[in-house]
C-alpha cells in the first residue's frame, strides 16, 4: 500500500538520511503489485452512469478514486 | 493540497479513464480528459497516473489499451503528451526553483529511473514492469508506437532540455530504436538499463549524474 505521507515533498535543506531511505523504498512502491488486481479486467464497455458525461465530470471520477484536495485553511 | 488516499483505488481510476476515452466524442476532448487528470494530481502526484495508464496496458483488453492509446496519438501530433515534471538532470539545492523539465510517461520514468541520487531513483525492479505496461499500452495503436518511438528519438537527439543525462540520452536511443525495430516492450526496456550500465557510464563514477558546475 502507497502511504501518502511517503511521497511529501522534501522540506527545505533536504530530508534526513532516515527519511530519504524511506523515501527510495516509496518510490518504486509506486508500481508494487497490487494483490487487488489479480484477475483484474479493464474492459471497453462504458457503464450507462458513465455515458454522455463531459470532461471535466469524467476527470472528476477518475480524480475521486486515486486523491483528495485539503483545503490548508482548514 | 492534493493527497493520494490511503487505499486509492486504482483499478476503478483507470477503468474511469478508459470509459473517458470511449465516452467522449472528440479526439480534443479526449486529450483534455488526460490533462485534467494530469492537472487534478498535480507534479508530485504524476506517478499515480503513469501507475493507472500501467494498470491498464497490464490488464487491459485490446480495445480498452486502444482507445486510451488513439488518444496519445492525438496528444503527440499536438505536442501534448501529459505529462509531469521533474528536476533537470542538474537540478538540486542552490538550484533556481524553475529549473524543472516536463516529460512524458515513458520519459518521466526513464529519468526516475537514470537520476543521480540512487536513494530517490525508481529501482529497475519497479522501473522494467512499469515501462513494459506503458508501452504494450501504446502499442494497442501501431501509430502510437511509431509516433512515441519518433519523439523518443527526438529526445535523445535534444541535450538543451537539460532533463536527461548524456548516459540517459543515449538509454534512451537505444530503447526507442529496439522498440521502433520491433522488439518487444521487455528487450526494449532491458536495452535501456542495458545501456545505462555500460562501462561508459559506470566510468564517471560517482559524479555521474553531477552537473560539471557548481550551482551558484
Amino acid at each position: 500500500m502507497i502511504r501518502t505521507s511517503a511521497f511529501a515533498p522534501p522540506a527545505l535543506g533536504g530530508p534526513p538520511p532516515r527519511a530519504r531511505h524511506a523515501e527510495a523504498a516509496a518510490s518504486s512502491a509506486w508500481f508494487d503489485d497490487d494483490p487487488a488486481a489479480a484477475g483484474l479486467r479493464i474492459g471497453c464497455d462504458v457503464d450507462t452512469a458513465s455515458r454522455g458525461l463531459g470532461v471535466a465530470e469524467h476527470a472528476r471520477r477518475v480524480l475521486s478514486c486515486l486523491c483528495q484536495h485539503d483545503d490548508p485553511r482548514r | 493540497m492534493t493527497t493520494l488516499h490511503l487505499q486509492p483505488r486504482w483499478a476503478e481510476a483507470a477503468q474511469a479513464l478508459v470509459d473517458g476515452c470511449i465516452d467522449l466524442r472528440e479526439d480534443e476532448d479526449r486529450v483534455a480528459l488526460l490533462a485534467t487528470v494530469c492537472d487534478g494530481l498535480g507534479d508530485a502526484l504524476y506517478p499515480a497516473f503513469l501507475r493507472v495508464l500501467a494498470l491498464i496496458g497490464r490488464h487491459g483488453d485490446h480495445a480498452a489499451c486502444a482507445a486510451v492509446a488513439h488518444v496519445l496519438v492525438h496528444a503527440l501530433r499536438t505536442g501534448r503528451l501529459p505529462s509531469g515534471r521533474r528536476g533537470a538532470w542538474g537540478w538540486g539545492q542552490g538550484a533556481a526553483p524553475g529549473n524543472s523539465r516536463s516529460l512524458g510517461p515513458l520519459e518521466y520514468l526513464c529519468a526516475w529511473h537514470a537520476q543521480s541520487d540512487p536513494l530517490q531513483a525508481l529501482a529497475a525492479e519497479a522501473f522494467q514492469p512499469a515501462a513494459r505496461a506503458l508501452m504494450d499500452l501504446v502499442s494497442a495503436d501501431p501509430e502510437a508506437r511509431q509516433l512515441y518511438c519518433e519523439k523518443l528519438l527526438a529526445d535523445a537527439d535534444d541535450p538543451l532540455s537539460g532533463a536527461l543525462t548524456r548516459q540517459a540520452r543515449e538509454a534512451l536511443r537505444a530503447l526507442a530504436l529496439a522498440w521502433s525495430g520491433g522488439a518487444s516492450s521487455h528487450e526494449a526496456s532491458a536495452r535501456f538499463l542495458n545501456a545505462l550500465s555500460t562501462p561508459a557510464g559506470r566510468g564517471l563514477g560517482p559524479q555521474f549524474g553531477m552537473p560539471a558546475f557548481a550551482p551558484r
